[in-house]
């Protein structure tokens, strides 16, 4: 296999790699808040799960810049070889929605976590509380989005 | 933008009247009740209110109790809605006349009381065999393993590791002392020690120096053995007792329907004696304050007049700085949006209510955002299904709403984007002229062209934002402050507009560079004479009127948040578009192939389709709250609460 996929395919790593770690670790934190929650009120756990997915977005989108790249150099259905630089141009495509997905799937699972302790004393305050991780997630979007830009900007 | 225009009334009538008029406006739910009564003096029925609360606190612990014992199993939906039953309100009044409410609670009481002892033992008795088990061996009765006459019995136990050492040590401290093992596992050896009696008390306090801890087994002529079976007897009885008080309990369940609308009788009589509290009377006369819309006026003139002549209704000029109620009225289709402006606050009395504002732009977005035909068409009908099979309050009602419209909204922005389910409009199989034509309709590709579906993102936030400043500067204008009008909408209004014409200029490079560039000159001298307008000396006039086209950046930031309706849109569709690859990569896989194809495309989409309405709505939400309502909104009003029926579990028909 040439570099330049191997390269390309170190991009897919990051994104979904990153990415995803960051989800799990944000739900986790949104989840553990939930569980103390939970144990007073299981009622509310309909409302609770939502809260619970909200960290869980970035995940997805590691999982579909990555595969923009796949998308992008045919991989499943045979690579295009491509040069070392194209390759690395997909490594650095990657960076951002890896990245800024990692660390603001964690902060949004704290986020979400305070949401969820908003939510145990004012159930009814359910939209608040959706809003406040939301404004941690625009980064994860505006991580996507560069990734995307330049990742569909790349010529193989 | 209807904000209710609200009357403050007092309403003055004979004491004899005032339970039905009292009853009557709770009916109606059009008047939010305000206390009147100031002084404390009149308050001389909270005893009567806290015996209530006694009364309701125990009734709930009931129902709490019953319903434990046989939980109703709820689906995802059915979690949300608080549980209620519906009754007629003349079965209401009969079943709580007739109802002995205090024999069942005392029932339960005891019930509860026997159910917890009838754990302890159970616990006790688990505790006792565990204790027991490691001696079974032993072939004396329990009582031997005391003492004789002249020497002492001590049980206990140890861990194997140190056995040998404290066997070792035990004898180096007496030479009268004996020990024998009763039962050896890997973790812990359970042994005797046998010494004089006359020796026994500086032995216990040997070992309680040492790693031995000291069981103490209880006194029985019985064996090991004989105890342990008695006690699994003992248990046996006891589980069997428990199951049938459990019976017992749960035959009492039937009566927890009387039991919830006793409950919500007695709070309904606890609210009537708060309401009370409220108004001010006399031997005579009583009067009640209270806001109400301007339109519901005549409805409490009408229900006044039908009820006594000896009544009399006063309009009353609010006092300055008092707080007035907020209601707001949209029509039909407009209605649900009320949703998202309640999730930031109500407006304020002197501002006009957003949602009609907001309730094209959101749905737009929630669109474009959701971008997939297939997928609108499906969240319009389960949204259409759950409003007809559940009963939702209003929140729900409004939400599911929503999603409805928006499921329609994105099953166009779906056909305009190309994208069904996932998959472009070239992947269908060609059947006459359908392909082309449904091909046709696609005006955009984001996948493969996102920089133009970016543009067109960005630019729906510059319309937004624009309008936004409009908003504001119709809304000064309207409450008279025209200098802050002109002077910060209207200037920045044309700075914007004209830094937005010099980019769309030099973008296109059209010939209106020049006139653009000099525009937002003029935009910009005017915003620094303007803007530091309320400082006092000229220096930091002018200073503070330089530093507020920083606020350009703000503006930038803002249009540059609308870019996620280009990123969520796509990421519907790419998403999809995987789900579909993976799913037709099943297809090299014999006979289960096509079962495990649906299952990925079921599964696939369906948690595709969650992630995607989650984010759509709840972006789009965001847009509105802080981009859009940031321009032009305060909020922060009070809710028009009507005074209406308090219950918990009932609704009447």
């Amino acid at each position: 296999m040439e570099l330049g996929i191997a390269l390309a395919l170190a991009g897919v790593a990051v994104a979904v790699l990153f990415a995803g770690i960051g989800s799990a670790w944000g739900i986790a934190i949104a989840g553990e808040a939930a569980g103390g929650v939970l144990t007073e009120d299981p009622e509310k756990f309909g409302r609770l799960l939502v809260m619970m997915a909200l960290p869980g977005t970035q995940g997805f989108y590691g999982f579909l810049g990555g595969f923009y790249i796949m998308m992008k150099i045919n991989f499943l259905g045979g690579a295009i070889p491509i040069s070392p630089t194209t390759g690395l141009a997909f490594l650095f495509a990657a960076l951002p929605v890896g990245l800024v997905g990692f660390m603001s799937a964690i902060y949004q699972g704290k986020a979400s976590a305070a949401g969820i302790y908003l939510i145990a004393k004012k159930p009814e305050e359910l939209g608040k509380a959706i809003i406040i991780p939301a404004m941690v997630e625009t980064y994860a979007v505006l991580g996507l989005l560069a990734s995307i830009l330049m990742i569909s900007g790349i010529k193989v | 933008m209807a904000v209710l225009e609200m009357e403050k009334i007092h309403i003055l009538a004979s004491i004899a009247y005032q339970e039905t008029i009292v009853e009557e406006l709770k009916r109606a739910e059009i008047l939010d009740l305000s206390p009147i009564n100031k002084n404390k003096e009149q308050a001389n029925n909270l005893g009567e209110i806290s015996r209530y609360e006694l009364k309701l606190s125990e009734i709930k612990a009931v129902i709490m109790f019953l319903s434990a014992l046989n939980p109703k199993k709820k689906d995802f939906i059915e979690s949300f809605i608080p549980e209620r039953e519906e009754v007629k309100e003349t079965d209401f009044r009969e079943v709580c006349r007739t109802f002995n409410y205090q024999e069942t609670i005392e029932k339960c009481e005891k019930l509860e009381a026997k159910l917890n002892e009838l754990k302890t033992k159970r616990n006790e008795i688990q505790v006792e065999h565990e204790k027991l088990l490691p001696w079974q061996s032993l072939n004396a009765p329990l009582e031997l393993l005391t003492r004789t006459e002249k020497t002492c019995l001590i049980t206990g136990k140890i861990k194997t590791k140190q056995l040998d050492a404290f066997v070792e040590k035990i004898h180096k401290f007496t030479s009268a002392i004996e020990t024998a093992v009763v039962n050896k596992t890997k973790e812990e050896t359970f042994l005797i020690v046998i010494c004089l009696e006359s020796e026994s008390t500086t032995i216990l306090d040997f070992l309680s120096k040492s790693d031995f801890t000291v069981i103490a087994l209880p006194a029985s002529t019985l064996t090991p053995q004989e105890e342990i079976q008695h006690l699994k007897a003992s248990l046996k009885e006891t589980e069997k007792e428990l199951h049938l008080t459990h019976k017992e309990a749960a035959e009492l369940s039937k009566q927890l329907l009387p039991l919830k609308l006793t409950y919500d009788s007695l709070l309904g009589q606890k609210h009537a004696l708060e309401t009370k509290q409220k108004l001010l009377q006399t031997d005579y006369a009583f009067i009640l304050e209270g806001w109400t819309s301007k339109a519901d006026l005549p409805k409490i003139k009408e229900i006044l007049s039908r009820i006594t002549k000896e009544s009399e209704l006063f309009i009353l000029k609010p006092a300055p700085g008092e707080t007035i109620p907020i209601a707001i009225k949209n029509p039909g289709l407009v209605s649900p949006f009320e949703l998202i402006t309640k999730i930031y606050a109500l407006p304020k009395p002197h501002e006009f209510d957003p949602t009609i504002l907001l309730s094209f732009f959101f749905i737009l977005f929630f669109g474009i955002c959701l971008g997939d035909f297939i997928y609108g068409i499906v969240l319009s009908l389960v949204s259409a299904y759950f409003l007809k099979r559940y009963r939702l309050p209003q929140g729900g009602k409004n939400l599911f709403e929503l999603l409805f419209m928006g499921g329609i909204v994105a099953a166009v922005a779906g056909v305009l984007t190309g994208s069904y389910l996932g998959f472009a409009p070239s992947a269908f199989p060609a059947i006459g002229p359908l392909k082309n034509m449904i091909a046709s309709l696609q005006i955009i590709d984001p996948v493969k062209d996102p920089v133009t579906m970016l543009i067109f993102s960005l630019a729906l936030g510059v319309i937004q934002i624009f309008f936004g400043k409009f908003i504001s500067l119709a809304g000064k204008i309207k409450n008279g402050d025209l200098s802050s009008a002109i002077l910060d909408d209207f200037f920045w209004i044309f700075f914007l507009g004209s830094l937005v014409g010099l980019i769309v200029s030099f973008a296109l490079s059209l010939g209106t560079v020049r006139i653009a560039s000099y525009f937002s000159i003029i935009g910009a001298v005017a915003l620094i004479i303007s803007q530091g307008r309320h400082e006092k000396t000229i220096l930091k006039k002018i200073l503070i009127g330089v530093l507020s086209l920083y606020t350009t950046s703000s503006y930038l930031g803002d249009t540059l948040s609308y870019s996620r309706l280009l990123a969520l849109g796509m990421s519907t569709t790419i998403i999809g578009t995987v789900i579909n690859i993976l799913a037709a990569m099943t297809q090299t896989v014999p006979v289960i192939g096509i079962v495990l194809m649906l299952l990925i495309m079921i599964i696939g989409h369906a948690f595709n389709l969650i992630i995607g309405v989650l984010g759509a709505f709840v972006h789009s939400a965001r847009l509105q709250l802080v981009e859009f309502f940031g321009k032009f909104y305060e909020g922060g009003g009070r809710e028009f609460r009507p005074f209406k029926r308090v219950a918990e579990y009932t609704i009447l028909k």
